[in-house]
């Protein structure tokens, strides 16, 4: 993985990487992918995706009218560095 | 060493207060984890109202009616700290949520509590169970109570340390690719990862979500069953849990091994899997014999791309979980994370992103239905598997561990078992001639824990390695 790829890839996972960290998880990440590159070894052209390892899956979309204990909006606040009692504050984005 | 029979015993047979044992377990836990480094938080205060109050709760009955309603009263118990803790501080070792006080309790940590066990504080572990190695604490290193130099494995490090060092009795941990096993493999104790979806997920702080098991720690097989007892069921609030009956699983303890088939996969025992590991589990493979198994030589042959498999599959979900901290609702900065945090979420953000998807993500998740098919295809002619958990013996801190490959290679053998979503059970299988733990891993079909439970529980009263404690 390139200089510039780290950058890139830090960004979209808005993640803020120093000059001085750039070579050190340069060389990190470039060790790593070439490990899972194995995988290029299995010939995986008669399968289809699988994305679950559950076994029974019946009633999993099923919205459950249970959920009688909400929680209460201070307590949902009470982490937020940031907060008005009723909201969570943050950056504008517009 | 107490058990959880032994703490009942205690309780109601020599009449002693729920009280007056939390007090002993909170003294050995304050004064051992000094060096053992294995707490992140006690919680005496918390700790002794509770044992006050089922005190109260216990007046007037009987041992039989306090135990019907609460199999675990009074047993001294701790959390992994990324287990959600109502009003209790939960930092899952990571400095970026130091201070985050969840305003819930995990279904697991509310099932304990039910159950009349005792929390006696927050335990250390890998941040955000990223390791098997318990060095990627942002709270310190925990040590190895078998020998204070070497790491006591991850990334449930301070799980396995606590319960080997008897700080309490039962320990809870998480095991996403080996993190309940590897530690109970180096610290001499046993700990499950159940099938995936046997245990309720919810309020757990996620790893990898199609991966992570929720597991516990003993020092004994019996005590492992007693406590699946407790935390295993459907939760409505975790919509990856099973609906599949929840069976007494001690109920097979006693049953031995006569005409059960124990597969060996020969891929477990390579020749990059150290010598002394090798040479403890053909021992306990004798051993197996000699009770009256029949073991059978077996193949898993896309074992060797589990890793690569895994590596592709967590950071990517890791990113994805982790992107929930962006400090608006909780925690600091995104720069509070660690290192091994960081590198996860950029191999997860490259190995999803544009260009790559296809040849890095979708390409794992085909081989990840080999490993599955391969685990299915085996269990048609045995009904469990006998392997090593680790590659190798403990690691020394002063070792370099700088390289991150070489500490993901510690995982080889044991992330199979969560690609496929199988229960694993790791107990002891012996000592290396310097004196540390080796474990093994007794693999299962979907949902057979209680197989397990019995397969180990046989080999238990044959090698009695509970019996050598560490010198503290």
């Amino acid at each position: 993985m390139t200089k510039e790829e780290v950058l890139k890839i830090a960004k979209l996972a808005n993640l803020e990487i120093q000059e001085n960290e750039i070579e050190k998880f340069s060389v990190q990440l470039t060790s790593i992918l070439a490990y899972l590159n194995k995988l290029s070894e299995v010939d995986t052209s008669k399968i289809d995706q699988e994305f679950t390892v559950i076994k029974d899956t019946k009633n999993k979309l099923q919205i459950q009218p249970l959920l009688t204990q909400t929680l209460e909006t201070k307590e949902a606040l009470k982490n937020a560095p940031n907060h008005t009692d009723k909201h969570f504050v943050t950056d504008a984005v517009l | 060493m107490m058990t959880i029979d032994q703490i009942h015993s205690d309780i109601f047979d020599n009449k002693k207060t729920v009280v007056e044992l939390t007090k002993e377990y909170l003294d050995r836990t304050k004064t051992l984890n000094t060096n053992l480094n294995s707490f992140i938080a006690i919680t005496e205060t918390e700790a002794l109202s509770r044992a006050a109050k089922l005190d109260e709760f216990a007046k007037g009955k009987t041992k039989e009616e306090v135990l019907s309603k609460m199999p675990l009263f009074g047993v001294p118990m701790a959390h992994k700290d990324i287990f959600s803790t109502k009003d209790v501080e939960t930092t899952a070792a990571s400095n970026i949520l130091k201070g985050y006080v969840p305003p819930y309790s995990a279904t697991v940590v509310e099932k304990y509590e039910n159950a009349g066990a005792v929390v006696l504080g927050k335990l250390n572990c890998d941040a955000f169970a990223h390791g098997a190695s318990g060095v990627n604490s942002d709270f310190g290193n925990t040590k190895n109570p078998y020998n204070l130099e070497y790491i006591p494995g991850g990334s449930s490090s301070g799980s396995g340390v606590a319960v080997a060092s008897e700080q309490v009795v039962v320990s809870s941990g998480t095991d996403t690719g080996g993190s309940v096993r590897n530690p109970a493999s180096f610290t001499n104790t046993v700990g499950l990862k159940p099938t995936y979806g046997r245990v309720s997920r919810y309020g757990i702080i996620s790893m990898a979500s199609s991966l992570d098991t929720i597991g516990h720690l003993t020092n004994t097989v019996k005590d492992n069953a007693q406590i699946l007892n407790v935390t295993a069921g459907y939760d409505p609030k975790d919509s990856t849990s099973s609906e599949v009956v929840v069976e007494d699983y001690t109920s097979d303890l006693e049953k031995g091994v006569n005409g059960i088939k124990i597969g060996i996969p020969k891929e477990y025992f390579t020749d990059d899997i150290d010598q002394e590991v090798k040479d403890t589990i053909k021992n306990a493979i004798e051993t197996y014999k000699k009770l009256g198994a029949e073991i059978v030589e077996v193949s898993l042959p896309y074992t060797e791309y589990a890793l690569a498999v895994y590596y592709t599959l967590t950071p990517s979900e890791v990113s994805s979980n982790l992107g929930r901290l962006d400090g608006i609702r909780y925690g600091h900065n995104r720069n509070a994370f660690g290192d091994e945090a960081k590198r996860r979420i950029m191999i997860g953000t490259y190995v999803l992103s544009a260009g790559y998807y296809d040849a890095y993500y979708l390409k794992a998740l085909k081989v990840r239905s080999l490993i599955k098919k391969d685990f299915e295809e085996v269990f048609k002619t045995v009904d469990v598997l006998l392997a090593p958990v680790a590659p190798c013996l403990p690691l020394r801190f002063d070792e370099d561990l700088s390289d991150p490959m070489k500490l993901y290679l510690i995982d080889i053998l044991s992330v199979t078992a969560n690609l496929a979503g199988i229960p694993a059970l790791a107990l002891p299988a012996g000592f290396s001639k310097s004196g540390l733990p080796i474990g093994m891993q007794l693999m299962g079909n979907y949902f057979d824990e209680k197989l397990l439970y019995q397969v180990g529980s046989a080999i238990e009263k044959e090698l009695k390695l509970y019996e050598r404690r560490p010198i503290l």
